[in-house]
């Protein structure tokens, strides 16, 4: 029963693979591309870790301690969502089946560990394979293991939580979810902050996992120890009658439902706020305060806020921890301004996810698509600014100076204003993001992060290359500014002209 | 005439879902499209609204070609088959966006919003979420949402889908009275009983063909059978046939 499940829902899961052998090269293209970004971020900090760590086992020790973070981390998050990850017809179909909840959970369990697998362990063991060469084959079995270990680790994590809605309800669970997401970053805070690690630290499961991946086998009684704690958890909770507290989470994992939404909102007079937004004035301004009530209502924008401000913490260690010198906080204020476009990517692939769908009643409504993407990207660029913005002050606010103000601005806006055109630009010319879990989502984040550092490039040469940024000739600083704003004009025009005919040709049969 | 379809082939890759079809609906004609599950109804809908491109033949609705002159869709009122709204929007919100996607000023948009809500019954949920109503009440809501601007051009996919019986009955009045006022209703639907009461003429498609096509009577006769039969018979014996030949 349990294969039965896990082979149905591999098929759900890869559908779109089996339509066409097209679909077969774009996601083995996406896969490779994903990989070598890894592998070239991997070389990246070869170079750094060789020149401010002392050596290469430093930038593995730091690449280690950040990645089991992240997997522990994305493990918790995906529990305070649900933890399982069933699929619509399985909530409809299977869970109201005579199918134990515990065989539902293995093949769930199955399901996820092979899908983070193939996410996370290649492109691992690729950076790892260049960090350590040409000792790398020392280093690939054991930390293959010690992946596979944190992915499990990461699934059972995200199941218990899961699971403990439906003993402990929603709320509390959620607060343990979070609780869990501290625990799983403390490490990564205390030593991005500099701060010297308690002796029992050696005992917390991230840090041991991280040592155990850098080579260091001391750990294994430890991360054993763990694994065992979580192994009869497991099987006891897997015996509670959870269904009832099952979502289909592969849909929903980067949104709110809109029942959930805050309670504030859901208050008659600022819901009649809202209709006057969107009721009144032109259609571009209709259009516009249609995707911010949107985004604020389903939720999105929390989730990918959420996301980003973690994914900042956890990856602005890593200049931190190998060594920027003197600087660090420059470092992570740049960090910010380069994480950006992660924002308008969680949008657009909520978007095609849950408002893709709902496009027929524009494209039935006069000439109306084109204010429809125009404004689309204009409340991603609203949103990305105003929340990158704050999170950049807060960290402004943390340093005692703020320095490189006026060209991290520009960063700032450069990143948000690419990245929010190119997140619209790939959300609507391709279908790929079947959900925000799927292996396509990736290009939905690659693209607009890359692309927006690609055109953002005379704008980071200047902030890493000039001698003094904060005193840039102001003839440079407008030459800069005009380069960011026509580049993103022209950006705009392409999108807005072609983005409706995509729209249109791509209503479903 | 109002909707003129000639010779529409659609293929979405796996062979044609709509083979060199052609049809029209007149000014003050209710015109039903009927077809068992797969034979191209909706694929044909979505053309005639502008939601597919054609791969050959042509489409003309008012006389604008579609889908390149968009102009036609001020005149226009379509519900799709499970229509997919807007969650996170109030009643009042999405009715008040139809409204103003339809080109009526913000105050016309609010008054005509109000009073299609009262037509359908569903003023009573206009401050509630889409998201938090029943299938039926969404199906109202989209059905109140076709018909805000009050197009001289209906078409409906399914339009019965999950309305109770009063609220059909106010769907098939908005129909008739459309038709009358010198507009066209184009329907497709599986209640064969609702296009025998409601339809001045109909379309039968199988495998994307017409197999058949004008008023119930004549539609009867092509089939073989005489006036006291039902539609019901006539659908049954001509989409056998229909499959005999092509088998």
């Amino acid at each position: 029963m349990i294969r039965l499940l896990l082979s149905a829902k591999v098929k759900q899961y890869f559908g779109h693979v089996r339509r066409s052998p097209r679909s077969v090269f774009s996601l083995v293209t996406f896969y490779l591309l994903w990989t070598f970004v890894v592998g070239a971020l991997a070389l990246f900090l070869r170079f750094l870790g060789s020149s401010a760590l002392g050596g290469v086992s430093g930038a593995l020790e730091v690449l280690s301690l950040v990645t089991v973070t992240s997997m522990l981390g994305i493990g918790a998050f995906l529990g305070t969502r649900g933890g399982v990850t069933a699929f619509p017809y399985e909530v409809e179909f299977v869970l109201t089946s005579p199918v134990r909840p515990h065989v539902f959970l293995l093949s769930d369990l199955a399901f996820q560990v092979m899908l983070l697998s193939l996410y996370s362990v290649p492109s691992s063991l690729v950076a790892i394979s260049v960090l350590t060469y040409p000792r790398h084959l020392a280093y690939l079995p054991t930390a293959a293991l010690t992946y596979l270990t944190a992915i499990l680790m990461a699934a059972m994590t995200s199941h218990l939580l899961g699971v403990s809605r439906a003993v402990v309800g929603e709320r509390a669970s959620r607060a343990m979810g979070w609780a869990v997401m501290g625990l799983v970053v403390l490490p990564v805070v205390l030593l991005a902050a500099g701060i010297d690690s308690p002796p029992w630290m050696a005992y917390h499961p991230v840090q041991a996992l991280a040592l155990l991946l850098a080579g260091d086998a001391s750990r294994l009684p430890v991360v054993s120890l763990y694994l065992a704690l979580l192994v009869a958890a497991y099987a006891v909770l897997s015996r509670a009658r959870f269904y009832t507290a099952v979502s289909p989470l592969l849909m929903t994992v980067l949104m709110e439902p809109p029942r959930r939404m805050p309670r504030y909102l859901r208050i008659p007079g600022v819901l009649s706020a809202s209709i006057g937004l969107v009721g009144r004035g032109g259609l571009w301004w209709t259009m516009y305060a249609l995707h911010l009530t949107r985004i604020s209502r389903e939720g999105s924008l929390w989730t990918g806020a959420m996301v980003l401000a973690f994914l900042t913490l956890v990856n602005s260690a890593i200049p931190r921890l190998t060594g920027f010198g003197s600087f660090p906080r420059l470092a992570e204020l740049s960090m910010v301004a380069m994480y950006t476009p992660l924002l308008p990517a969680l949008l657009a692939i909520n978007w095609n996810v849950s408002e893709r769908r709902n496009t027929w009643y524009i494209s039935v409504t006069g000439d109306a698509l084109r204010s429809y993407v125009g404004t689309l990207s204009l409340s991603y660029l609203t949103v990305t600014v105003v929340f990158s913005g704050l999170l950049y002050a807060l960290i402004s606010l943390g340093a005692e100076e703020v320095p490189f103000l006026l060209v991290d601005s520009l960063l700032l806006f450069a990143m948000s204003s690419f990245g929010s055109l190119l997140s619209v630009a790939i959300s609507v010319s391709s279908r790929v993001a079947t959900s925000p879990l799927s292996l396509g989502s990736l290009l939905y984040v690659l693209f607009p992060m890359l692309g927006s550092a690609l055109l953002s490039l005379p704008v980071v040469v200047v902030r890493v290359l000039y001698p003094a940024p904060d005193v840039v000739s102001p003839v440079l600083l407008a030459g800069l500014c005009v380069y960011v704003v026509s580049a993103s004009a022209l950006l705009w025009r392409v999108v807005t002209s072609s983005g409706p005919r995509y729209l249109r040709e791509f209503q479903e049969p | 005439m109002i909707i003129e379809v000639r010779d529409l082939w659609k293929d979405f890759g796996e062979g044609p879902v709509v083979r060199g079809l052609s049809f029209t609906v007149e000014a003050g004609e209710v015109h039903g499209l009927l077809g068992p599950n797969g034979a191209g109804k909706t694929t044909t809908v979505k053309c005639v609204v502008g939601l597919l491109r054609p791969d050959r033949g042509a489409i003309r609705v008012a006389g604008r070609e579609v889908p390149d002159d968009w102009t036609y869709k001020e005149l226009l009122g379509y519900l799709p088959e499970n229509p997919s709204l807007p969650e996170y929007l109030t009643v009042g919100e999405f009715l008040l966006l139809m409204g103003r996607l339809k080109g009526l000023e913000p105050r016309e948009a609010r008054d005509r919003a109000e009073e299609v809500a009262a037509l359908f019954g569903v003023e009573a949920h206009w401050e509630r979420l889409i998201h938090d109503l029943s299938k039926g009440t969404r199906q109202r809501v989209a059905f109140a949402a076709a018909v805000i601007n009050s197009p001289k051009i209906l078409v409906l996919d399914e339009p019965f889908n999950g309305l109770d019986p009063e609220a059909q009955r106010v769907a098939k009045v908005l129909m008739r009275e459309t038709a009358k006022a010198g507009g066209a209703v184009l329907v497709s639907t599986h209640l064969l009983d609702s296009v025998e009461r409601l339809c001045d003429r109909a379309t039968i498609l199988s495998s994307g063909r017409a197999v058949a096509s004008g008023t119930i009577s004549e539609i009867l006769r092509r089939a073989g059978l005489d006036e006291g039969s039902t539609l019901e018979e006539a659908f049954i014996n001509i989409v056998r046939g229909s499959r005999g030949r092509t088998g």
